[in-house]
């Protein structure tokens, strides 16, 4: 794959994952119960790859964000699995120890910038706590080049430095936040939605940063967020999260040309494109509570084609090629989802010809009829 | 034939500061129709900072012009009489951004309901509203039994904000005006808040002014479309046409920006240029000189006014020059014609 | 009664409030069984000098009154100061706060400048003057009046700033558009959003009172025959009680004191806690 304006491309397999996350659960202890918010959820992350995470509000994927970060508060925990980033196991760190890797190896990107800036202090201050935590050994003009530097990666002029936060606007003060996650030039950097609060066009601006910094200075990205346009945009690997759990994983070219999990697939066509115009195709009921899960599949509740064995089997993983997984009982079909969209697609055009045509080739599993 | 609502030559300027007031124009000589006939839905675009936002809150009358006039029914804002004040708020609705900060956190979901229902005497007793707001739940897509006794906090995003748009089908306005409402709801939900709002418009007769930043639901959702940029509109008409075809460089830039969810539709073929302050909302010059890749000098001094590039599509820029000319206030015979 | 404890086991400021008011008003109630709180608590009722003992649990001091006895008196009075001088001043704030925020203009002007510029005069100067000319006649209901003549400054100051930041909010134009009329916003709509923060400012208007009363009676300006906590330190003073080694006299109504402001203190930071949850999570 050639790059592309904000800098995506392949990735050399073969070498050591750079954050290796397996089995983790995280568990929230409820005045109703407990309720797994991440259900043994694993993948890894090679140098220099982008992997998104999406899902709907719910499903477990900022908490994944927090578990990463060791930043799970009572009544939650991390109640399993383990987070390596390179050869360090964070969850087996001390506090003390993660107090230090936090931000080293690991950086974040908030979702709100608004409120992760302390409002009260001015920007230089801010980026100079960081630096002076962790690498007290550095002088004062050391520490000072360093901010100026941090802000000219992030497309900042030096004297922003002196201002205070609420005299920038909304995509200066993403740009800060991603300047203090990048001043220590961690492994790894999580985005959690961090624009979601912008416009389209400083959205862009933000993300081709991100791109870049992750180019240059060779960081894994972990992009949290719900739009698959964005990640369809930013990111080579995609994993799509469903109450707690990995729906599917795998190269973001070979999800959106073929999934293997009805989720993913809806996600991607639930998406107004410029194809038919007054075609919009939502995904049906909301997303169970994770304290009354259904037996069997999570999805099955709202899924177009659903099966007898989803009410009595969770599925289980299935790797196709080229490190694609999913989690659906689709997978053991002969046809699989493809061969069940087809026929469905088949079906539509026989009923309604004219608007077949019309059609991008992504008829989706329920139609919620069209308008225009 | 009177306009239900009309918004004529109208500006609202903000000033900051005491001794040396910073002037912001919000909303720049901005004229708009919403016929009673003839219900529409219109696409207001725009960044933060467009003056969208100020638009709806005139349309809601929560805020006067600075200049130019606001008539509903014919007549001006500021001397309608007490009933017509009353007709006025059942006549314009609004369907919030946030669909939590809607509603008051102390009370149930049902006060949204219940509460206009009451002053507007919409039913004659508690059955008869208990079964309309069943009803218009019912109609977005919820089960009553799982909203109502509620607080806004025990629900999802998603039902909150039908909530907002049963809400409006109880009220039956005339107009509604919908700020972004779907820029907070997760983007697997917004297909199905955008078709409630939609049938809305269509059973119902209702006009919707839906402003928004995403040119891809304003392209799904309605007929004609306005691109604001600092208070000025930039580019009108109809839906298709200014999407497929934009005229003006910020129509075309704010195109290119959408993150489509194809592989191979990739972003960034029209370049971001930064805003150096150089054309402030004061301007006489184009708002959008300091961005625009085609600055040319004039564009700097005087504002082009409308050209209208075809029979449905009118845009603000020198680029259209050879296109025939269109007073600013005329941009609704274009959009008319949508 | 759980979910209280849960919650408490969240919020301990809480907990700790309400603990130290439960040990005053134990205390107390001891006290009004086993004392004629109207001839034990003032001069002459017991032999002078006592220092703590079975009979005298909290000794006595030089004027014959039985501290125990005054203790508990004490406390009352100086609450019923406190809440009285708290609840005008923090209802007047009120009305006036809501009154500037909500219709904003020139009403908004005038009262947030009073409120600026009454809040740059010293407080307890302007209390010392007031309370010396009337001190003739002064009594408890007198002395809580005069401070609430002050004390409504700061409620007006932040109950404006609560309104002006709900103002914006989304559901208030709701309610608008559902057809409510201002006097409804504000009472339906606002209020009910207030009442936490409402307690948690009452909590610290109480103090202040009773802070200013406790100050204005330890210089003698207070109501001479009311053994209130505040007059008790003022014979302390005025007998040099330390010197004379009688250090039973200062004990109970400085420890009493101490019990009152603590407690007040932990449920204001408790109902605070309580009206704004984002100050529990803290990044």
């Amino acid at each position: 794959m050639s790059a592309d304006s904000t800098g995506r491309s392949g990735v050399a397999s073969g070498t050591k994952p750079v954050l290796s996350v397996k089995d983790l659960c995280v568990d929230y202890y409820t005045d109703a119960g407990r309720l797994r918010a991440c259900d043994n959820v694993s993948f890894n992350l090679y140098p220099g790859q982008r992997l998104g995470l999406v899902g709907e509000s719910g499903s477990g994927k900022s908490t994944i964000a927090l578990a990463l970060m060791r930043m799970i508060k009572p009544p939650g925990r991390i109640s399993g699995g383990r987070v390596m980033v390179g050869d360090d196991d964070l969850t087996a760190m001390s506090d003390n120890e993660m107090r230090s890797a936090r931000m080293r190896l690991i950086g974040m990107v908030p979702q709100a910038a608004m409120s992760a800036l302390n409002p009260v202090i001015r920007i230089r201050a801010q980026i100079q706590d960081v630096l002076q935590v962790h690498e007290p050994n550095l002088t004062y003009s050391q520490v000072q080049a360093r901010i100026i530097e941090v802000l000219e990666a992030v497309e900042l002029r030096p004297e922003v430095a002196n201002l205070y936060p609420h005299e920038l606007s909304g995509g200066m003060k993403q740009r800060v936040c991603i300047a203090i996650a990048v001043a220590l030039r961690p492994k790894v950097i999580i985005a959690d939605e961090p624009t979601s609060a912008l416009d389209v066009i400083v959205q862009r601006q933000v993300m081709e940063t991100i791109g870049r910094l992750q180019r240059e200075m060779n960081i894994a990205v972990v992009l949290i967020g719900h739009d698959m346009g964005l990640m369809a945009q930013f990111v080579d690997h995609l994993a799509v999260m469903y109450a707690g759990k990995l729906a599917e994983i795998g190269p973001t070219p070979t999800l959106f040309a073929k999934p293997n999990h009805p989720y993913t697939h809806m996600l991607i066509s639930s998406l107004p494109t410029l194809g038919q115009k007054g075609v919009f195709r939502g995904i049906p009921g909301i997303t169970p509570s994770l304290l009354a899960l259904p037996t069997g599949c999570y999805f099955r509740t709202r899924c177009p084609y659903v099966m007898d064995v989803c009410s009595s089997e969770a599925p289980t993983q299935v790797a196709f090629d080229g490190g694609h997984v999913a989690s659906c009982h689709l997978s053991s079909v002969p046809g699989g989802l493809t061969g069940r969209v087809e026929a469905e697609r088949d079906a539509e055009a026989r009923l309604n010809p004219a608007n077949a045509e019309k059609g991008t080739g992504e008829a989706g599993p329920n139609k919620t009829g069209g308008f225009s | 034939m009177t306009a239900l609502l009309e918004l004529r030559n109208c500006s609202k300027v903000y000033k900051s500061g005491f001794f040396s007031p910073k002037v912001t124009v919000a909303l720049d000589d901005f004229s708009l129709t919403i016929d009673e006939a003839n219900p529409t839905i219109t696409a207001v675009v725009g960044e933060s900072g467009s003056g969208k936002s100020t638009l709806g809150s005139l349309l809601m009358g929560f805020i006067g012009p600075s200049s130019g006039q606001v008539f509903y029914r014919g007549k001006d804002m500021t001397t309608l009489s007490g009933a017509e004040r009353w007709q006025f708020r059942q006549d314009v609705q609004a369907i919030f951004q946030d669909p939590f900060a809607a509603y008051n956190p102390f009370y149930t979901v049902d006060h949204v309901l219940t509460v206009p229902i009451r002053k507007f005497g919409l039913a004659r007793n508690k059955e008869e509203a208990r079964e309309k707001m069943g009803e218009a739940l019912r109609k977005v897509g919820l089960r009553p039994e799982e909203i109502l006794g509620r607080y806004p906090h025990q629900l999802s995003g998603g039902q909150r904000q039908r909530i907002i748009v049963a809400r409006a089908m109880l009220l039956k306005p005339k107009i509604i005006v919908a700020d972004e409402p779907v820029s907070m709801v997760d983007a697997s939900l917004r297909a199905t808040i955008l078709e409630s709002i939609y049938t809305l418009h269509k059973e119902l007769g209702v006009s919707v002014l839906y402003i928004t930043h995403d040119l891809t639901t304003a392209y799904h959702v309605s007929n004609q479309i306005v691109v604001l940029y600092k208070g000025s509109v930039m580019e009108g008409g109809e839906v298709s046409n200014v999407v497929k075809q934009p005229q003006h460089p910020y129509t075309r830039l704010l195109i290119d920006s959408i993150p489509w969810p194809d592989v191979s539709l990739q972003w960034g073929k029209e370049p971001v240029i930064k805003d150096d302050g150089s054309s402030p909302t004061t301007t006489t010059g184009c708002k959008f000189a300091s961005r625009c890749p085609h600055v040319m000098p004039k564009c700097r001094e005087v504002a082009p006014t409308f050209f209208e590039v075809n029979s449905q599509q009118a845009s603000a820029c020198y680029l259209s020059e050879s296109s025939p000319a269109l007073a600013k206030s005329d941009l609704q015979r274009v959009l008319n014609k949508a | 009664m759980k979910g209280f404890l849960n919650y408490v086991r969240r919020n301990p400021n809480l907990g700790i409030g309400f603990l130290m008011f439960a040990i005053l008003f134990v205390f107390c109630t001891i006290g009004y069984f086993r004392y004629d709180l109207a001839k034990a608590a003032y001069p002459l009722a017991a032999p002078a000098n006592k220092p703590p003992s079975w009979q005298y649990p909290l000794g006595t001091d030089s004027q014959g009154r039985e501290l125990y006895a005054v203790i508990v008196a004490g406390t009352f009075l100086t609450l019923r100061i406190g809440v009285t001088a708290g609840l005008i001043g923090l209802a007047t704030g009120t009305v006036l706060g809501f009154i500037a925020a909500y219709f904003r203009g020139w009403v908004d002007v005038v009262i947030k400048s009073l409120v600026d510029i009454l809040l740059t005069i010293p407080g307890l100067m302007v209390l010392i003057i007031i309370a010396s000319a009337t001190k003739q006649a002064m009594s408890i209901t007198l002395l809580a009046l005069i401070i609430a003549s002050l004390a409504w400054m700061g409620p007006t100051r932040s109950i404006r700033a609560q309104v002006l930041s709900l103002r914006e909010r989304p559901f208030l134009q709701a309610a608008r558009l559902s057809g409510m009329n201002s006097i409804e916003i504000i009472f339906l709509e606002l209020m009910p959003n207030l009442l936490p923060y409402l307690a948690a400012s009452l909590v610290g208007s109480v103090t202040g009172g009773i802070f200013a009363s406790i100050g204005l009676e330890a210089f003698g300006l207070g109501a001479m025959r009311e053994p209130t906590l505040g007059m008790t330190i003022y014979w302390v003073i005025y007998y040099s009680a330390l010197l004379k080694g009688m250090w039973w006299w200062a004990m109970a109504p400085v420890s009493v004191i101490i019990i009152i402001f603590v407690g007040l203190f932990s449920l204001g930071a408790g109902l605070d806690e309580l009206a704004n949850p984002r100050t529990r999570r803290v990044l």
